[in-house]
């Protein structure tokens, strides 16, 4: 009776390790390019950090040290979150114990679920201003372009939107994990 | 005049006053055929209240005046065609040069985002929550 009711729990957790692990390291990777452009932007000129600080701002919704804040912090949801699906892979074959372990889930992935939807929405801004870098860069105004390095116009053109396209997996990963986790509720 | 709305009517001067308090604005940004020049002025408001009570028998008085005042800061000037630092100057009146040099830059920044973009970064609401995420 015990093994019905939890039919399907085991590929469940499965999957959400999965999504975890990729999750992890996709938040991780996030959180260093954006301390590393964070610290770039230091040793720029007064003028043009001004200048390219407000445009990120602008554009993403939040400024260097906040999304370096976030992307901790989400790193850290997500490394609990990993952890309580652990435990709960640790117990799958005693249904005896699997409620309480599938109890632990709320408290530590309610935060995610309540933000989602705004995680998701503040992401895709930023997404979508790394994949318009290229364009954006021909309009800045000439005489704040003419600051810009010609090794700085290349990044911008080249590297930039393939940092959009690995924000937009991580977005997909988002997205994949709070189904799964909703999914997971239903064992509740 | 009552103590009570004499009281009401102060604390409405001060939540004035504390909304207009001194602070640099930037005008309407002037798009000339070879330059845009942006004025920048210090806007504030001065705001004074008193009241006292008069001979046994007779009523208080409450007086309250208010006076805002705009003082010119300076102008920034971006040149067309001009590249690099020698086409952005900020011509700051002598008596305010340092204070507005310190002031100015970050909002002109802002005002040339807000102008380009048309986007403007969260609400403190909304950073606040993903930053307890």
């Amino acid at each position: 009776m015990g093994e019905k009711k939890y039919e399907g729990l085991p590929e469940l957790i499965e999957g959400l390790q999965n999504t975890c692990s990729n999750l992890t390291a996709g938040i991780e990777e996030f959180s260093q390019g954006t301390k590393a452009s964070r610290d770039e932007m230091k040793s720029r000129s007064f003028l043009m950090r001004s200048f390219a600080q407000k445009d990120f701002e602008s554009n993403t919704g939040m400024g260097f040290d906040e999304w370096v804040e976030f992307s901790e912090r989400l790193l850290s949801r997500f490394e609990n979150i990993s952890a309580a699906v652990q435990r709960l892979d640790e117990v799958k074959l005693d249904p005896s114990r699997i409620p309480s372990a599938l109890g632990e889930l709320p408290n530590v992935a309610g935060p995610f679920l309540e933000r989602h939807d705004l995680m998701v929405e503040v992401l895709d801004r930023f997404a979508n201003y790394m994949l318009d870098m290229p364009k954006k860069t021909e309009s800045i105004p000439k005489p704040f372009r003419a600051l810009m390095s010609e090794e700085d116009r290349k990044r911008m053109v080249e590297e930039a939107p393939k940092v959009g396209e690995g924000i937009k997996r991580l977005i997909d990963g988002l997205k994949t994990a709070k189904e799964q986790i909703t999914d997971l509720y239903r064992f509740l | 005049m009552s103590e009570d709305l004499a009281s009401a009517l102060k604390s409405f001067l001060e939540e004035m006053k504390a909304m207009l308090s001194p602070k640099i604005v930037f005008g309407e940004p002037i798009v000339m055929e070879d330059k845009t020049i942006i004025p920048v002025v210090r806007v504030s408001l001065g705001v004074g209240g008193g009241s006292g009570k008069g001979e046994e028998g007779s009523e208080g008085c409450f007086g309250g005046g208010g006076g805002g005042g705009i003082s010119p800061v300076g102008i920034i000037v971006v040149l067309r065609g001009v590249p690099g630092f020698e086409g952005i100057k900020i011509m700051a009146f002598p008596s305010t040069l340092g204070q507005a040099l310190g002031e100015l830059l970050p909002k002109v920044m802002e005002t040339f985002m807000t102008m380009m973009t048309g986007k403007k970064p969260l609400e403190e609401e909304e950073k606040k929550k993903l930053l307890t995420v």
